[in-house]
């Protein structure tokens, strides 16, 4: 009780006759407080996405490590980038005169007037497939990144168009051309009757011109066409071939787009019932990657549904987790660290001095029979009442700072968690600091 | 009763910079006397004072206070008899100057066993009443005149009624007219049967005790004259 007089007395001394030094000394804590928080908030940000990340390849299951090639024939679609090219010529649907085609071209004239620098070409061409043909040859849809499209003016292509030899297209929206143009392609009049964009579930941006195979056919013929331009053949033997018997695999589910040359994505035609996996995030030719951490049982359920053992499944993207997350991490470390040391060094020194504003209010106790433990006490218990009063302060003054400072504002969101994170960190720092400082001022002689 | 026996006081003995203060020093003051220490400046006066007030220890010799060995004694002790025995006035008064007398004449008494925390400013306005400066109690120290600020030394001083009070130089800072007032405080203090012990540089001073004692070069006698 009274110790606390004495507590008492010191504290309102640093708040009127000492108010100007304990004022700094409060503004440097709140500086050091707010770039702290900021600190916690970029590492809480960047770390929180980071463990995302972190989640999607730890959590991913890689089949069949025993393998050569990795994979097990029967059980997913065997692709690699060799295999690709030929795999597509031998399953790509064979196609009559009156089909459509998407791809891309280029022209030469557009109503009337001539086009400098252009040459007339077809760069690639794809099958538009009919919704029969989809569902067939789904393997061979997805690895021609093929997308379905919505026409937004005009019309696409009837069947009278695609008969009659007089050509029409369905250009991509976005470029110069519009419904009512007329453009000249190897000599032959195309006319633009709507435009079409990719259909909403499309990952591409932008489309492809749709003409009858009829135009692209005849220009083929007339040997003009690029390289890239792929034949049309279709094998549906081997296209039902290829598709693994179980049919977990059967790769014709519509919400998976997207195609690399080494990382086919395969859709499920049905949803695997066996045992309640976290939800696919994707599933590659030889690996699932799910939203959250697979247990045993459910790696279980999954090895049977494969006829795999669980021995099989390895963790995918090892490297990534070892390499990118802790170079990363150890990068976000250091700066905290830094920070850190600033803070702990800042508030070390602030705290010091404060301490030593009562140098000779300690002397006149330590006369008057004030043990050292006795400073000890008064001298820590007062400053860990103003850390405390200022921790306060800092913490209700970190949203407005962030609000202040809109560059931070924009790109990171106000975590409260962060407030308390960093509250916690100063608040040791401080105690770490006030010890010393107490220690000292209960090291000074009455007597000087 | 106050008895040193040999005392020797070196500050950094055995370096180069040591100094001998005290060289061996025995003095013995009887409760209630009021006795002038004088010497000239360095002569060791203030370390006597900080050895009798058991703020420093000595380097040899035995100190008896009321017949105990201080020496001996436990450092809460010290604290004990530091708070209850002694009371201490300066030159340069020691006061707190951003508080009020009031308050600074209350700190003795927060670390005092004897009086309780309600008691405490009832204790000390008495005391500052003691001193003749009641009108003065709610005065910062920092607004107050030499004088008045040595009385409310004065008034710490004796807030926890103790039976000696030291005084180093409590009138250097002073003009004649006010040193002759503190002086005759402490004075009616001797008289209320508490030993004082003044050091003085001030033959005048020292005049107005009972008993003189001079320190030359560390060793101290009996100013007999
Ligand atoms: N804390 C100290 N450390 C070192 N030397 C000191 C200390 N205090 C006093 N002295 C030395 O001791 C001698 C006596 O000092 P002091 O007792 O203050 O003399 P006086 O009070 O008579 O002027 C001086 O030479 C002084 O320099
Ligand atoms: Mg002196």
């Amino acid at each position: 009780m009274k110790k606390l007089y004495i507590v008492k007395s010191l504290i309102k001394d640093w708040f009127t006759s000492q108010l100007p030094y304990t004022a700094a000394v409060m503004v440097v804590f709140i500086l050091s407080f707010i770039a702290m928080f900021f600190v916690a908030t970029k590492v809480a940000t960047e770390y929180l996405e980071d463990t995302s990340q972190e989640n999607i390849y730890y959590n991913e299951l890689a089949v069949g490590m025993g393998d050569e090639d990795g994979f097990y024939a029967e059980q997913v679609i065997i692709l690699n980038s060799e295999f690709y090219d030929e795999y597509l010529k031998l399953n790509l649907p064979s196609l009559t005169a009156n089909a459509k085609v998407q791809g891309v071209l280029q022209y030469t004239e557009k109503n009337g007037s001539k086009l400098e620098g252009t040459d007339a070409c077809v760069l690639a061409c794809f099958p538009v497939f009919s919704k029969e043909q989809q569902d067939r040859y789904g393997v061979v849809k997805h690895l021609l990144n093929y997308y379905d499209y919505e026409i937004t003016k005009g019309r696409d292509l009837t069947e009278e168009d695609l008969c009659s030899g007089s050509y029409k297209a369905v250009a991509p929206e976005g470029y110069a051309l519009d419904v009512g143009d007329v453009i000249s392609c190897f000599g032959h009049e195309i006319e633009i009757v709507g435009l079409n964009k990719p259909s909403p579930y499309s990952v591409r941006k932008n489309g492809h011109i749709v003409i009858p195979y009829g135009f692209a056919d005849e220009c083929m013929a007339d040997g003009i066409y690029g390289e890239d331009v792929f034949q049309y053949e279709i094998d549906e033997a081997y296209e039902y071939g290829a598709k693994p018997e179980n049919n977990v695999y059967v790769p014709t589910g519509s919400y998976i787009s997207g195609l690399t040359q080494v990382h086919m994505r395969l859709g499920l035609s049905e949803k695997p019932e066996l045992v309640s996996y976290p939800a696919f995030l994707e599933l590659t030719v030889n690996s699932f990657v799910f939203e959250e951490r697979v247990n045993e049982s459910q790696k279980e359920g999954l090895a049977k549904l494969l006829g795999i053992t669980v021995d099989d499944f390895g963790n995918g993207y090892d490297w990534f987790y070892h390499e990118v997350v802790e170079n990363f991490n150890g990068h976000v470390y250091k700066e905290c660290i830094i920070a850190g040391i600033f803070c702990a060094l800042n508030v070390l020194m602030i705290i010091m001095f404060l301490s030593s504003r009562n140098i000779k209010s300690y002397r006149i106790y330590r006369m008057y029979g004030c043990s050292g433990a006795g400073i000890f006490a008064i001298n820590f218990i007062s400053l860990m009442l103003v850390v405390l009063f200022t921790l306060v302060i800092s913490m209700l003054l970190c949203k407005p700072a962030m609000l202040l400072f809109s560059g931070i504002n924009d790109s990171y969101e106000f975590r409260p968690k962060c407030v308390l994170i960093t509250s916690a960190v100063l608040a040791g720092i401080s105690f770490a600091a006030c010890i010393p400082a107490a220690i000292s001022a209960a090291r000074k002689s009455p007597i000087d | 009763m106050i008895e040193l026996k040999n005392i020797v006081k070196t500050y950094y003995p055995q370096k180069s910079t040591e100094v001998k203060a005290l060289k061996g020093v025995d003095l013995k003051i009887e409760k209630g006397e009021m006795v002038a220490i004088m010497g000239v400046s360095g002569s060791g006066k203030s370390t006597l004072l900080h050895i009798l007030g058991c703020l420093s220890k000595p380097t040899d010799g035995k100190y008896f206070l009321d017949g105990e060995d201080m020496n001996e004694a436990k450092r809460k002790q010290v604290y004990k008899i530091r708070n209850e025995k002694i009371g201490f006035i300066f030159q340069d008064y020691g006061l707190i100057e951003d508080k009020s007398v009031l308050e600074n004449v209350m700190y003795p008494l927060a670390f005092s066993k004897n009086v309780k925390f309600l008691k405490m400013k009832k204790t000390a306005q008495k005391a500052i009443a003691d001193v003749g400066i009641s009108e003065l109690a709610r005065k910062k120290a920092s607004k107050l005149s030499g004088g008045q600020k040595q009385r409310a030394a004065a008034a710490r001083a004796i807030v926890n009624d103790p039976d000696i009070i030291l005084a180093d130089e409590p009138t250097a800072a002073l003009d004649s007219k006010t040193a002759d007032e503190v002086m005759a405080l402490l004075k009616r203090l001797n008289e209320k049967g508490k030993t004082i012990i003044v050091v003085t540089h001030d033959k005048r001073i020292a005049d107005m005790c009972q008993k003189t004692y001079v320190i030359t070069d560390g060793c101290i006698k009996e100013d007999t004259q």
